[in-house]
């Protein structure tokens, strides 16, 4: 078969590798400083509850090498906890979102993602739901 | 007709696998019905690798049958997911983040598996191709490979994005099912090629309006049937 007519096979390939690649290439870069996901907390949505629902280490300090006070902060800084700081903090927010949805009460996000990971905290995250 | 049975129970039992494990997950009816046009997408992307528009034995002695059939079903795998996109995005106008290259990489593929469908479906159309294409061995060729990228590149999408694949035998029955209708048109072509049967033999009429009609009874079936789904799980 002529060379020249199996062009389009090329193209197609590199159209395709290019496409991926790019998308590939420019999330890694993008993702390379490390930052985290944003996330959206208002101390105010969570008033009714006990400060110690939350911050479990004030009454009952943990050990612990961290030298940050803040949530993430000290999870991250805490090598047991550090490798499970997605599955936990997802289990402990939404686990509670999930239990006042189920007594019929005002809750948080509970699937949306953008409800708590927000590029921007202050564009309403929940678009329109009907 | 006699294609609309085994699409019924494929996309029954397509709904229970890809759908059941999360109850929880319903936000609210337009996020839902998103879901299901990118569900019912899938479905219909699968289809186009099982009816390729070669002819088969069954169920209709004739080439153009099949070739329209293809082309209807691709017009419903590109409605369905112009439907998916835009309600999703009409419904979560943040989605668009996601296309910023730091967003979430699973949605970035399926983006880029939405635009070379596009692309597969308008590089078809026989004006279009003639141009591009020397002979439509290579045509083949091309189509077959945007083909696999776009269910590659759809499959990452559903596993990545873990919305509605949650647990393991999920994504592994998702994998397993796009590998397997990636092998589909070679398996086919070999398997018609060893048959007693050779279609396009005994040629009947025209049947290629017929295919229209499949196809708008087979989106139906599928919508009534997501309807109904959404309904019982909701
Ligand atoms: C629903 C859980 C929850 C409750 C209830 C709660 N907090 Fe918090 N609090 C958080 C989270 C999450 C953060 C963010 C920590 C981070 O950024 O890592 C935080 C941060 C803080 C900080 C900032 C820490 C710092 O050093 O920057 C203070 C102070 C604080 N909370 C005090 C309180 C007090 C006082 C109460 C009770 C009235 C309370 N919180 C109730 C979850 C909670
Ligand atoms: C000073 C460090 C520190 C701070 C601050 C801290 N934690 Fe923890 N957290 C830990 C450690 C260490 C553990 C694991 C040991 C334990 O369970 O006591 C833990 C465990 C947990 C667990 C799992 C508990 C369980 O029963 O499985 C959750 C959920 C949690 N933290 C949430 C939070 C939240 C929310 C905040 C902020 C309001 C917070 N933590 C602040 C160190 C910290
Ligand atoms: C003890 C239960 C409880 C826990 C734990 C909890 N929430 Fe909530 N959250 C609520 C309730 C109740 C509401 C609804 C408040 C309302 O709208 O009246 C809410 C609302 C929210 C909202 C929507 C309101 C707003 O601020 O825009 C967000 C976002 C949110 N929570 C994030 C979180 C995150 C992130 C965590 C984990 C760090 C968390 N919540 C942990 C009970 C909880
Ligand atoms: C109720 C609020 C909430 C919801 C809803 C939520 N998350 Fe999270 N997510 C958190 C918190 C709190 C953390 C821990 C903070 C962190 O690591 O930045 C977290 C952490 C993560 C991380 C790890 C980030 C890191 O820096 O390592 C990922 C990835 C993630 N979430 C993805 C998701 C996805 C995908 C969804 C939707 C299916 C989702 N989250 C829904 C609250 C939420």
């Amino acid at each position: 078969m002529n060379r020249r007519r199996l062009l389009p096979v090329f193209f197609t390939a590199a159209g395709i590798a290019l496409l991926f690649g790019i998308m590939l290439v420019a999330h890694r870069m993008t993702l390379a400083k490390g930052q985290d996901i944003p996330l959206v907390f208002h101390h105010h949505a969570h008033g009714g509850f006990s400060c110690m629902t939350c911050h479990h280490d004030f009454l009952t300090p943990v050990s612990t090498p961290a030298t940050h006070r803040t949530c993430i902060a000290c999870h991250k800084e805490t090598p047991e906890v550090a490798p499970v700081i997605r599955d936990q903090f997802h289990a402990f927010c939404i686990g509670c979102h999930l239990k006042q949805q189920g007594e019929d009460r005002s809750a948080g996000p509970v699937h949306e993602c953008r409800a708590c990971h927000a590029h921007k905290a202050d564009i309403r995250a929940h678009g329109h739901l009907y | 007709m006699l294609l609309c049975l085994p699409v019924l129970c494929a996309y029954s039992v397509f709904l229970l696998g890809f759908w059941l494990a999360r109850d929880d997950l319903h936000l609210s009816l337009s996020w839902d019905v998103a879901m299901a046009a990118g569900c019912g997408a899938f479905f219909f992307l699968l289809m186009l690798f099982t009816l390729t528009g070669r002819p088969l034995p069954l169920p209709f002695f004739d080439g153009k049958f099949f070739l329209s059939l293809h082309r209807w079903i691709a017009a419903l795998f590109i409605g369905c997911l112009t439907f998916h996109i835009g309600l999703i995005i009409f419904t979560d106008p943040q989605t668009l983040y996601d296309l910023w290259p730091s967003g979430a990489i699973a949605m970035q593929t399926g983006a880029v598996a939405a635009v070379l469908a596009v692309v597969t479906g308008g590089l078809a159309f026989r004006r279009v191709w003639r141009r591009f294409y020397a002979t439509s061995g290579i045509f083949r060729i091309s189509h077959a490979m945007l083909a696999v990228a776009v269910l590659a590149g759809s499959a990452v999408h559903l596993v990545g994005t873990q919305v509605h694949l949650v647990q393991s035998w999920q994504r592994e029955l998702c994998v397993g099912v796009a590998v397997t209708a990636a092998l589909l048109p070679s398996a086919e072509r070999w398997l018609l090629a060893r048959s007693a049967v050779h279609p396009g033999r005994k040629r009947r009429r025209d049947m290629s309006p017929m295919a229209a009609v499949l196809a708008g009874i087979m989106l139906c079936m599928i919508v009534s049937e997501t309807a109904a789904f959404l309904f019982w799980r909701r």
